[in-house]
């Protein structure tokens, strides 16, 4: 449907969760190297901490010239300056309140701040749809990459968890079947191809809370490997060879999972050169499904 | 490529009443829907632009069950997004599965659930074993999108925007391109937001409400007034025949001031690309520009920020402007979405919307927006603009739409 084909051309993430489990190289890095502003750095939240070194690191790592737009997709937004500036006006009785949580609390604070460190004044947007909040961002990227002046855009995804997010999604039951996961994966997806792209995205679609409409299939796509972070898999893959991977299982669960399993799909292209065809199929909670494609880009 | 993007319905709600036609009559009697705040307890003595309906009242007008629980931010969204929805005549499209159209809904918000989640919260931080969980269901952006869209009907793509004070001109940017590119036939866009404690403490804090009425773009304006409300449109691919065209979108952009978390740049360098760029997009030149519905939010920074893009610009010949915020506050998230309708309401039936309050141009900036509804035969080219917290600055232009429009 659409002319021009999008390829990641640089991918950064921090998953706090991966690293606890062993994995080197995946933790929050030391922030002073990307806010060296030691005041900038202490206002900041943890979620604005992550987004703005891995929106960094992967722009650092893409060596591009020009970038046309920053996108950025988060299903719960800035938690903790919301739960802190909530917290003032009841410990304040609305007197004299600092402004600072209030203004990290929107969620467009991450790609606002790298906008501002990084003196870029074109496109700017933010999705906050649940567990399809980045896959939104990916196709608002996809839909502005086809224009002749845009040649290269950020696209992150990010969330993090409070301990009252978890606290509540606990009383919920959501960690009987599933654990407290969070992290921030930024890419640069580009309209040109370039000897270091990693991906080419195929696909992104995004469905209803019921999954896959009837007659939707998935045969006829050429498939290597499944991450998947759908509960249930049943049903969506009729080829039972193509072996599974449940992602979550290194991520946790988050709405903007789906970062992360992209993440995960570029730094299996580049360590595993069997595999060209990743099917990402994710769905938070009860939140609508969705599936990516991408495949390994060849110059 | 779908060049054309017909408007093809409207709803709006906001302070001045529920539906286009209470806005139309407010609009034209120059009478503001702002008054002292009664929908919650606060001791900030703030004059907001309330939706004159309670919550109960408004799940009784849209039908709605009475044992769940909806954040105001849903049921304004509601309003306004079905009145859209009936008024395009796509229920009865509907009726048909849309032809096998693709239809999508993108929605735009900036405190979700907020009004519901601060209740909750007050309780809960008491004793976190307390406190109604249903209450925190709405709290998330995209629920009040995800129940808009199951209200409709709407199976096909949703997603929710939010990037503060600009949230619902993306929303509505969006649409237009995904329109453009063939991956919708039918876009259902626009915003809505709900005043909350949240945000009359986070804007009292940045010490930027005026307690009296706010005076958009005038030498004495001392800050905004919230408001809450909720503005959609239906837009269509011109391969599809909807029942009333009320003009196309012709441009838009989208561009970051970069200057600072929340103020904007003197020169209003974001304001200037967001209507540069798309101006550029239309191929309109300036003076084709007949209407502006500026941002106007009444804030010291804004106006003179904004004020500044508009001259760099227009230079001397600035195209009849105004800023409804006089009328409805300032609906946050929802504005692009209210202040789309009115800027299409001001191309369709040809009328300039006056700008309350204002009475001495700003310093440096002779700038003087019209202060009486103005009736004209014929218009032609519109712009809103949009600028929110974190640089988030989008423009968008509306044109007639010459043809006559296929009936039935």
């Amino acid at each position: 449907m659409l002319d021009k084909r999008v390829y990641i051309n640089s991918i950064a993430g921090i998953s706090p969760s991966m690293a606890a489990k062993g994995f080197p190289n995946v933790g929050e890095p030391d922030y002073k190297e990307y806010v060296p502003d030691p005041g900038a750095r202490r206002r900041m939240s943890r979620i604005i901490r992550m987004g703005v070194a891995s929106a960094l690191i992967c722009l650092k790592e893409s060596h591009i010239s020009s970038l046309e737009g920053i996108i950025t997709g988060t299903g719960w937004g800035c938690l903790s300056d919301t739960e802190k500036f909530l917290n003032s006006i009841f410990e304040n009785s609305e007197r004299m309140l600092n402004p600072t949580s209030f203004i990290q609390s929107t969620s467009n604070t991450i790609g606002a701040q790298v906008a501002l460190l990084t003196g870029e004044k074109n496109y700017n947007n933010t999705f906050v749809h649940g567990g399809t909040s980045f896959e939104a961002a990916m196709i608002d990227a996809l839909l502005k990459l086809q224009e002749d002046s845009c040649e290269n855009i950020l696209v992150g995804g990010l969330d993090e968890m409070t301990p009252t997010k978890s606290h509540l999604l606990g009383r919920m039951g959501v960690w009987r079947y599933t654990s407290p996961g969070e992290g921030s994966h930024f890419f640069v997806l580009s309209s040109v191809l370039e000897k270091s792209s990693i991906a080419e995205i195929v696909t992104v679609e995004t469905f209803s809370r019921d999954g896959l409409p009837a007659g939707y299939s998935l045969v006829d796509k050429h498939i290597d490997k499944v991450f998947s972070g759908v509960e249930n898999n049943g049903g969506l893959m009729t080829d039972s060879k193509v072996p599974v991977v449940n992602f979550k299982e290194l991520c946790g669960e988050y709405p903007t999972s789906t970062a992360f399993a992209l993440w995960l799909a570029c730094d299996t292209f580049n360590k595993d050169h069997a595999v060209n065809n990743i099917l990402i199929v994710n769905k938070h909670l009860r939140d609508n499904l969705s599936l990516v494609l991408v495949k390994r880009a060849v110059l | 490529m779908n060049d054309e993007i017909l408007i093809t319905g409207i709803g709006v709600v906001t302070a001045l009443g529920i539906g286009m036609e209470s806005q139309i009559g407010g609009l034209k009697s120059g009478k503001s829907g702002i008054a002292p705040l009664s929908l919650f307890k606060t001791s900030h003595d703030a004059k907001v632009g309330e939706v004159k309906y309670s919550n109960d009242e408004i799940i009784e007008i849209l039908d709605l069950p009475k044992q769940k629980i909806f954040s105001r931010t849903t049921l304004l969204g509601l309003l306004a997004a079905k009145e859209a929805f009936d008024d395009s005549g796509l229920y009865r499209l509907k009726e048909n599965n849309y032809n096998g159209l693709k239809i999508g809904l993108i929605s735009a918000t900036s405190v979700g659930g907020m009004d519901v989640s601060e209740k909750f919260y007050k309780v809960y931080r008491d004793d976190n074993s307390k406190g109604r969980l249903r209450e925190l269901i709405g709290h998330d952006c995209g629920t009040s999108t995800q129940i808009i869209a199951d209200y409709l009907g709407i199976t096909g793509f949703v997603t929710t925007i939010s990037t503060a004070c600009s949230s619902a001109n993306n929303a509505i940017m969006l649409g237009a391109r995904m329109i453009k590119y063939g991956m919708l036939d039918i876009a259902v866009v626009g915003g809505t937001d709900a005043l909350c404690n949240f945000t009359i403490n986070g804007f009292s804090s940045l010490g930027i409400l005026d307690k009296e009425p706010c005076r958009p773009f005038d030498e004495s304006r001392a800050g905004l007034n919230l408001g809450e409300g909720a503005g959609f449109l239906v837009l269509q691919s011109s391969k599809t025949s909807p029942d009333k065209i009320y003009g196309v979108v012709s441009g838009y952009a989208n561009a970051n001031d970069a200057f600072h978390q929340t103020a904007s740049s003197a020169e209003g360098e974001g304001a200037y690309l967001a209507m540069k760029k798309a101006i550029t997009m239309s191929g309109l030149g300036n003076d084709e520009i007949d209407y502006i519905n500026v941002h106007g939010t009444g804030t010291p920074n804004n106006d003179a920020s904004e004020g500044a893009a508009l001259t760099r610009i227009f230079g001397d010949n600035v195209p009849p402007f105004s800023s409804t915020k006089g009328f409805t506050g300032h609906t946050l998230g929802a504005a692009g979405g209210v202040e789309s309708v009115f800027a299409i309401l001001s191309l369709y039936y040809g009328y300039i919307w006056p700008n309350l309050n204002f009475s001495t141009p700003m310093a440096g900036l002779e700038l003087i927006p019209e202060t009486s509804c103005i009736k004209r035969e014929t218009m032609r080219s519109v712009i809103t603009n949009s600028f929110g917290f974190g640089g988030n600055c989008t423009s968008l232009i509306f044109s007639s739409y010459k043809r006559k429009t296929n009936v039935g």
